[in-house]
Order: structure tokens, then C-alpha cells, then sequence
């Protein structure tokens, strides 16, 4: 009985709740791209994806837009902070951009979960390693 | 130097895996402290900076696209913004070894969600597939499908079916020709039997004087009403032929008063209105196979999705795509109306995608939001897409075997040619006259026009220009129209074609023998070997044309178009199937 007023209440909420979410997930995004320079994205997609049932299209799309303020916030800091070289920065800035476009090329061509998979333990690969340090 | 290089390559792996949207960014720090010198922060920071030029590319296309919902902006964006910049202040502070073992845990946690993810998702498409492909009628789990699915994406599952032909289109022959009206003919010549099922009572008699929309023929049970398409009076009630048999026809010679007689308007009926005045107005299925609409709708099955089929896959008929770039919110509504007569959740359209000029009229409508449980589906253009049973698995991927029928897995198919008749019967216009294309290769000027019933081909023709070397006359489309030895011919409610051709284009060649060349089985959407149900049919043995599926042929023509031997295949398993049927009902 209890429980299903428990849910009822919650269903009644769940305007509430839902931007409880976002605050707290806005948070979290914040966090990981201030500390730790990336990352926010790959939170975000899920969130607007699983829980905000937003198209997987559309949530990319939307994810862009409102990391993008964020990065430059962190950015401009990184900046003041003196994390600055431009020969070095150019250098990386024109593979990445290069690489995105054959990046977006390719995904038209493989499915996504096999990438994904080889990714996800790519990143717990390389996650482990960073910890062990060398 | 080689740093640079270095760098760049770097760049273009984060770039590449970034591209794929697999948050390259979290890659690409990790990459450059592991191969180069650079430190933790600064990775960090290249990473964020790098990241801004792109994004707004990325950004401004997606805009373009209208693909970035701005709900969610503030109430993410604003916390990110604060927490970040405090974040991406304090870190000046951190060790760059510290950093490096808190970014090393939270690629690892990113990981492992990725992870939990793609298996849930697996899971669930499993699932789906699994629900999908039940009524496969070769037993068991088709588990190359569900591999190829998964693993290959959504592709490999749906949008088209096995097998199949690419005839040319010869669209282009009408395709811009804008419906327009034919004017009344001095006599129809209306057959009372228009549609599959026992022909229609005539009500007038000699000497009538009728209206356009006045009942003439009552239906007969699962029948339909017939129509005066013109003002005049009723000269006569005698025997024709029509394109595939002989029926009364009643005639009517024009008076040229003009008189017309409609039903009252419908505004916002019920579902028990929709379906009287379908039944009432006599419309039936107009693609072809002349099915009474209104029983159609009465069924008792629960009925999830509409389809409404605008795949128009035979050669040279344009009359349906000319109603989708001339007229996209009428067949919306229409199709509305039938998915509301039988309770139906959600309409798709489907359209071939050599039709781009009508899915983005189509498309066009629907971007106004009105009417969110309509979806355009682009099919892959091959023949024959339109059939009700291919065009059902292509869009839902349920296969249907020859003897169920669709409205048991929750799914009908109507022609959006029909779909725009019911949005007129509810406006009040009985069914009369139909939009049809009198193509071909011998007509001086293709057209699509509005036609009467019961006009004879040869007003047509002249009408377009006359008659240039036409050696075939036939009756719908050249895959499954049917060749008539006359043009004193009526129309009917579902003569959506017309078509002259030349000498060049008929089938007139003498058949060969056939060389077991099996081009004919790789044809077929059925997954038959129409060479062997010929064969024992020529044969005489009936019991093994059974046994090879003769009844499960949907009578496309795939098989005989592709036969370099011209060998009348159709015309055999026709025959076959018709010898079977008669058998199975004596026993
Ligand atoms: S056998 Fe029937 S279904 Fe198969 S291609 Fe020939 S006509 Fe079409
Ligand atoms: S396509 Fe014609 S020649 Fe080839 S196997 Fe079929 S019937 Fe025989």
C-alpha cells in the first residue's frame, strides 16, 4: 500500500524529479569536464538517451549544444591557468578535426556496437593503465 | 619534427574515434600522456580547446537540421557551466599524478556504463527481432538475421524484402504531368462490377434520368455501391467486356447539365460514421485489387498500425505520386480516418524512395506537427514492393504466409490513392472517378487525369493525343495489368493505369525452353522456383505444382520479366493456381 502511494507521488512529481535530474546530471557534467578536461558528453548522451527518451540522433545533436558552453568555460580557465602551447596545440587541433570527418564517414559504414564494445574496453584498458602509472 | 607528427597522428585517432561520437576527447588525454611527453593538465586542456572548433561546425548543421531540442538547455547547461569552471579552477592545484590515477577511474567507470549498456541494448533488440520474425514460416530462430542485426545495424532488418526486380521505372514519361480533369464523355459505359466480390443490382432503369453521384447499383452482400459519374440519362443496361471478364454495364449518355448530388459533410466522425460512409460511398482498395473498403474496416482484430501503401513499384504508373506532391494533407487526413475506423495507434506511409519529391511533400505537411502519429517510411525502390504482403514485412519485418491475412498481426494495408477517396467520401463525394496515368510509350502525350467511370479507353486516348504504333493495350501496369483486345473498354474504380506500347516494349516474343538458367527463383519475392511449378503444371501434375507453392505466388511477374528464355511463367502458375483452387473446392 505504502509502496504504491510511494509511486504515485513520484509519478506526480516527476516534472519535479526530472529537473532534479538535469541539475544533478548538469553537476556531475560539469565536474568531469572542468577536472578532468572531457568526458561530459559521454555522460550526457546517456542521460538525455535513457532517461529523457530523447531520439539517439537528436541527443547527440542536443548533448553538442549544451557541452559547448561548458568546454569553453573550462577552456578560457585552462587558458588563465597557463595550459597553453600553441605549436603543440595546432598540431593536435588539425589530426582532430582531420580525424573527426573520417570519424563521422566511417560510422556510416560499421555498426555501432561493434565500435562501441571495442571502445569500452579500449577505455577500461587505458583506465587501468593510468592508474598503474608508469 | 617528428613530435609534430606524432601530434597530429594523435589528433587524428581522438579525431576519428571522436567523429564516431564515441567521446573521442576521453581518448585523446589519455593518448598523448601515454605516447608524448605532455602532461596531464595540458592534455586536458588541448583536449577541450580542440574540441570547440569542431562542435560548432557540428552545432550549426545540426541546427540546420532542426535536431537539437533546446529544452534541455538551461537546466543542464547552467550547473555544468558553474561546477566546471570551479572544477577546471581548483585543478591547478592537483598533482598531475593524482589527476591522472582520478581520470584513470573515471575512464575505467565510463567504460563499464558503456558496457552495461550495450548489453542491455542487445537484449532488447534481441528481443525485438525474436517478436519480429515469430510468424516466420521456415521454423526456428533465424539467428544469422539476428547477428547481422545487431552487429551490422538496423539496415540488414527492414525497409525492403528478399528477392525482387529493378524493371526500369519509365516514370519520367508522366511524372510531371499534373493531375488534371477529363472532361465529361458523351457516354460511360459503368460496369456494375468494380471490385472483387459478387456484382452489383442495377437500381435505374432505361430511361432515367440521373445525377454524377447518383446510386445506380446497389452492393450485394460483401459488394459496393456503383455511381453515375456523369449527368444524363440511361440508355441502356447490356453485357460488355470489361478487362478481364464480362459484366452488365449500364450507360448513361451526358445531358451536359452539369447536375451532381453529393452525401452531407462528415465533421469529425465517429468511428461507426467512418465505416458507414466508406461502405456507403462504395470505395474500395484502388491499387489494384478492388477489395471493399468498408469490410476491410470491419474487422475484429486489434489493429496496431495503418499502413498506407504509396510504393507504386510498377513501371509507369504516376497517378499515385502525383496525388502525394498534389494533394499530401488530403491523403494525411484520409489515412487518419481509416487508422480511426479501426482503432489503429500509428500510420506509416510508405513510399519507395525513388519518390523523393513525395516524401518531402508528404514529409512537408507533417513538419507542422499536427499530426504525430504519422510517420513517412522510405522503402528501397524494388518490384514488388506494393504488395500488400512484401510492403507489410518490409516495414514491419512480420511475414505473412499465403494463407493468413494481415489482420491477424495487427496490420492493414491500404493505397494512398484510397486513403484520398475516404478524405473525399467524408467530404461527401460518393466514389466516381479516379485520378489514373495514360502512359506508354505509344501515346502522343502522357497525362495524369481525373476520370469518370465507365470512360472508354479509346476517349482517352484520343484525348491524349492518340494512338503512335501501340501494338499492346493494357490495363494497369505492364507487370500485372492486364492486355485488352479492344479500347471500347470502361474504367473501373481501380484502373489506375492506362498503357500503349510500341513494338520496342511489348512482350510479344515466342517463348523458348526453358535453360534451368534459375534466374526466375532468384526472382521471385516469394522465394518460389517458378520454373519447376511450370514445369509440372505443363506437365499435368498438379499435386507437385502444389507441393512447389504455386499457391503461394502473389502473381507479381518478377519471374517472367527476368526469363531469358520469355518463357510465360505467370501466366502458367495463373493457371495452376486457379486449376488448385477449383480442385480444393469440390473435395
Ligand atoms: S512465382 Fe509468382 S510470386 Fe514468384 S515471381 Fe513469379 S509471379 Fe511473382
Ligand atoms: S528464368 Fe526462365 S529459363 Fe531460367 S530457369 Fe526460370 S524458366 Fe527456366
Amino acid at each position: 500500500m505504502y509502496f504504491v502511494i510511494f509511486w504515485q507521488k513520484l509519478f506526480a512529481m516527476r516534472k519535479f524529479i526530472h529537473k532534479l535530474l538535469m541539475i544533478v546530471g548538469g553537476i556531475l557534467i560539469g565536474v568531469a569536464n572542468g577536472f578532468l578536461g572531457g568526458g561530459g558528453g559521454m555522460l550526457l548522451v546517456p542521460l538525455l538517451e535513457r532517461i529523457f527518451k530523447v531520439p539517439t540522433k537528436k541527443a547527440h545533436a542536443t548533448a553538442l549544444l549544451i557541452i559547448l558552453p561548458v568546454t569553453i568555460a573550462s577552456a578560457v580557465i585552462y587558458i588563465i591557468n597557463g595550459y597553453f602551447k600553441w605549436d603543440f596545440f595546432l598540431c593536435v587541433s588539425v589530426g582532430v578535426i582531420a580525424g573527426g570527418i573520417v570519424g563521422a564517414l566511417l560510422l556510416k559504414k560499421l555498426g555501432s556496437f561493434v565500435i562501441g564494445t571495442v571502445f569500452a574496453l579500449l577505455m577500461v584498458g587505458v583506465g587501468i593503465r593510468m592508474i598503474m602509472g608508469k | 619534427m617528428s613530435a609534430i607528427i606524432i601530434y597530429i597522428i594523435i589528433g587524428i585517432a581522438g579525431g576519428i574515434i571522436g567523429g564516431m561520437g564515441m567521446g573521442g576527447g576521453t581518448l585523446l588525454i589519455p593518448l598523448l600522456t601515454l605516447f608524448t611527453s605532455a602532461e596531464q593538465h595540458l592534455a586536458q586542456s588541448v583536449n577541450l580547446i580542440a574540441f570547440i572548433p569542431m562542435s560548432v561546425v557540428a552545432l550549426g548543421i545540426h541546427i540546420k537540421n532542426k535536431l537539437v531540442d533546446f529544452k534541455y538547455f538551461w537546466w543542464i547547461s547552467v550547473p555544468a557551466v558553474i561546477t566546471s569552471a570551479i572544477g577546471a579552477f581548483f585543478v591547478k592545484d592537483v598533482q598531475s599524478k593524482v589527476l591522472k590515477i582520478c581520470f584513470g577511474a573515471f575512464l575505467i567507470a565510463l567504460g563499464v556504463l558503456q558496457l552495461i549498456f550495450i548489453v542491455v541494448d542487445i537484449v532488447k533488440k534481441y528481443k525485438k527481432i525474436k517478436k519480429n520474425n515469430q510468424n516466420d514460416f521456415s521454423k526456428g530462430t533465424n539467428y544469422v538475421k539476428i547477428y547481422k542485426t545487431i552487429f551490422l545495424g538496423e539496415k540488414y532488418m527492414q525497409n525492403t524484402f528478399k528477392h525482387g526486380i529493378h524493371p526500369d521505372g519509365k516514370k519520367y514519361l508522366s511524372e510531371n504531368a499534373e493531375i488534371e480533369s477529363f472532361p465529361d464523355p458523351q457516354f460511360v459505359y459503368i460496369p456494375v462490377q468494380q471490385h472483387s466480390g459478387p456484382p452489383s443490382e442495377p437500381v435505374v432503369t432505361i430511361g432515367e434520368k440521373v445525377k454524377a453521384g447518383q446510386l445506380i447499383a446497389k452492393a450485394q452482400g460483401r459488394g459496393c455501391n456503383v455511381f453515375a459519374s456523369i449527368a444524363g440519362v440511361v440508355k441502356g443496361i447490356e453485357k460488355r467486356p470489361t478487362a478481364t471478364g464480362k459484366c452488365d454495364h449500364i450507360i448513361i449518355e451526358n445531358d451536359f447539365s452539369g447536375d451532381r448530388q453529393f452525401f452531407t459533410k462528415l465533421v469529425d466522425p465517429s468511428r461507426e460514421e467512418i465505416i458507414e460512409r466508406v461502405t456507403e460511398a462504395g470505395i474500395v482498395g484502388m491499387g489494384g485489387a478492388g477489395f471493399p473498403v468498408g469490410a476491410k474496416l470491419k474487422t475484429d482484430n486489434k489493429i496496431k498500425t495503418f499502413i498506407i501503401n504509396g510504393a507504386e513499384c510498377e513501371p509507369y504508373i504516376t497517378c499515385d505520386y502525383r496525388l502525394m506532391v498534389e494533394h499530401p494533407e488530403e491523403i494525411i487526413k484520409g489515412s487518419l480516418y481509416l487508422a480511426k475506423a479501426v482503432n489503429a495507434e500509428n500510420v506509416v506511409i510508405a513510399v519507395e524512395d525513388n519518390k523523393p519529391k513525395g516524401i518531402d511533400s508528404l514529409n512537408g505537411v507533417l513538419s507542422s506537427g499536427k499530426y504525430p502519429n504519422v510517420e513517412v517510411r522510405a522503402l528501397k525502390t524494388k518490384y514488388p514492393q506494393g504488395d500488400a504482403k512484401k510492403l507489410i514485412y518490409s516495414v514491419t519485418g512480420y511475414k505473412i504466409s499465403a494463407t493468413r491475412r494481415s489482420n491477424e498481426f495487427g496490420v492493414l494495408v491500404n493505397n494512398i490513392h484510397t486513403a484520398f477517396s475516404v478524405y473525399t467520401a467524408i467530404e461527401g463525394l460518393p466514389s466516381y472517378s479516379r485520378v489514373m496515368t495514360v502512359t506508354g510509350e505509344a501515346i502522343n502525350n502522357p497525362k495524369n487525369l481525373i476520370v469518370p467511370n465507365g470512360t472508354l479507353f479509346s476517349d482517352l486516348i484520343d484525348f491524349c493525343g492518340g494512338n503512335n504504333g501501340a501494338v499492346e493495350i493494357i490495363s494497369g501496369g505492364p507487370m500485372t495489368g492486364f492486355g485488352v483486345l479492344s479500347d471500347k473498354i470502361a474504367t473501373t474504380k481501380t484502373t489506375g493505369c492506362l498503357l500503349l506500347l510500341p513494338r520496342k516494349e511489348a512482350w510479344l516474343d515466342k517463348p523458348g525452353p526453358c535453360i534451368n538458367c534459375g534466374r526466375c527463383a532468384r526472382a521471385c519475392p516469394s522465394l518460389l522456383m517458378p520454373m519447376y511449378i511450370d514445369l509440372y503444371y505443363k506437365n499435368g501434375n498438379l499435386d507437385l505444382a502444389e507441393k512447389y507453392g504455386a499457391l503461394h505466388c502473389i502473381e507479381c511477374g518478377s519471374c517472367a520479366f527476368v526469363c531469358p528464355a520469355k518463357r510465360p511463367l505467370v501466366a502458367s502458375i495463373k493457371q495452376a493456381k486457379a486449376k488448385l483452387k477449383e480442385r480444393s473446392k469440390k473435395k
